[in-house]
């Protein structure tokens, strides 16, 4: 069926059989598409490797091998033209802390096509004084002034690493206020990495997981939580069969809670109740196994 | 248009979204002929993505209660009154068969139910 602006299934960045090696950490990408037009939560434990990914699809860390594109075309021999399209905004400034907001962009702003009314705009949107010093700053100002920033250079796509961690709840959804207006242009693309999964419950179109360097799946979040479920089952339906379907499995009064990869093997055994999942269930429940190595059931009790 | 929706229901949002547009077009308050807002703009009002916004579109459309017209936008159809009629007829009766189900469980008979639908009605008999 035809819907206006969602034909297009263009992807703004992919990433293709790129693995880096730090140290003793590995980060293995066969296959990685950042969709145009939508927004991408990227969602993992610390040190699954969130930031090392956006770091090095933007070029700040060397891949050994693989490939990445923006829109067909590679960061290498093509600078000029991914770094104006691309913006990121990091979880801490990187910016010298002892100038004001404007000095900042002063000195930035020859560096790209920068935007003084879109900089204008959102400082004052997000009440920040454009005289203070950015050491003056609190935390979650300081996150705003980074999207300021981000925005002013009119990118195309925006990479946010943990935008929204140390912000509190009204700043947050201020944020998410500015993602969607941001995208409501179907050129632009959003490719978030968060710990905070209520965010990602609300506007993401997309999930990415990523587990041990590796991206487990990237899906349309709606049919990811149609897909999963929360299966909470009675101590006697807890079958081998019904063992081999749930993931985290975790025991309490009545039973078990585990989380299975596919309703539809679990739908309608007696004993098993069914619940939609968030994506933070999805994210507890899938790491746990490694967290606690292998999990028994003792099943005569 | 106001619009009620909860990440922690157990009722997918593009489903939630679904029925409250069902809702405004099924007591009038949508009119046929009368264009939807954008996906885009739709789930920016609403905060949620915009992939859930078109699903829910998509599947209005499926159900005849919403056309999309290729360039312009989505549109809420022409709902004829015996059709909306018998749509109110099928949620009842869903709604019903739940109630019947309590009913076995709760150990209430179908004598006990029917005076209960009776007082809820203000006397049995009163026509």
């Amino acid at each position: 069926m035809f819907m206006e602006g969602l034909t297009v299934s263009d992807n703004a960045v992919m990433v293709r059989n790129v693995s880096v090696k730090l140290g003793r950490f590995e980060l293995n990408v066969d296959t990685l598409d950042i969709k145009k037009g939508f927004i991408t939560g990227l969602i993992g434990k610390n040190g699954a490797g969130k930031t090392t990914l956006i770091k090095t699809v933007l070029d700040c860390i060397q891949p050994e091998s693989g490939e990445i594109l923006f829109d067909g075309v590679p960061m290498w021999g093509h600078e000029a033209v991914v770094k104006a399209k691309t913006a990121v905004v990091y979880d801490t400034l990187i910016y010298p802390q002892h100038l004001t907001a404007t000095k900042t962009a002063k000195i930035i702003s020859p560096f790209y096509d920068f935007d003084w009314e879109i900089f204008h705009r959102l400082l004052e949107r997000f009440g920040l004084r454009p005289h203070m010093r950015l050491s003056s700053y609190s935390r979650g100002m300081q996150v705003k002034f980074s999207v300021t920033m981000a925005l002013a250079h009119n990118p195309e796509i925006l990479f946010l690493d943990e935008p929204t961690s140390g912000l509190d709840p009204t700043a947050r959804d201020d944020m998410l206020d500015v993602l969607l207006e941001f995208i409501q242009d179907e050129n632009k693309t959003v490719f978030f990495s968060t710990h905070i999964t209520s965010d990602l419950d609300k506007i993401a179109d997309y999930i990415a997981l990523i587990e041990n360097g590796r991206v487990v799946f990237n899906e349309v979040k709606d049919d990811m939580l149609d897909r999963f479920a929360m299966a909470h089952v009675e101590r006697e339906a807890l079958t081998d069969d019904v063992v081999r379907c749930l993931s985290g499995l975790k025991e309490n009064a009545f039973g078990c809670v585990g989380l299975c990869a596919d309703r539809a093997l679990l739908q309608g055994k007696p004993g098993v109740r069914l619940a939609r999942p968030t994506v933070e269930d999805i994210m507890i429940f899938r790491t746990k196994d490694r967290d606690n190595g292998q999990w028994t059931i003792d099943n005569g009790q | 248009m106001r619009f009620m929706i909860s990440t922690l229901s157990q009722t997918p949002i593009y489903e939630q979204i679904k029925t409250q547009i069902k809702e405004l077009v099924l007591t009038g308050q949508l009119k046929s002929g009368e264009q939807l807002p954008s996906i885009r703009f739709m789930a920016k009002d609403l905060k949620v993505g915009i992939i859930t916004v078109k699903r829910a579109y998509d599947d209005l459309c499926e159900e005849g209660f919403a056309v999309s017209l290729a360039g312009r936008g989505v549109f809420v159809a022409d709902v004829d009154t015996a059709r909306v009629k018998s749509i109110h007829l099928q949620l009842l009766r869903e709604q019903l068969s739940d109630i019947k189900d309590y009913c076995a469980t709760a150990g209430i008979t179908r004598l006990e139910l029917e005076e209960v639908l009776g007082d809820v009605y203000g006397g049995l008999d009163r026509e």
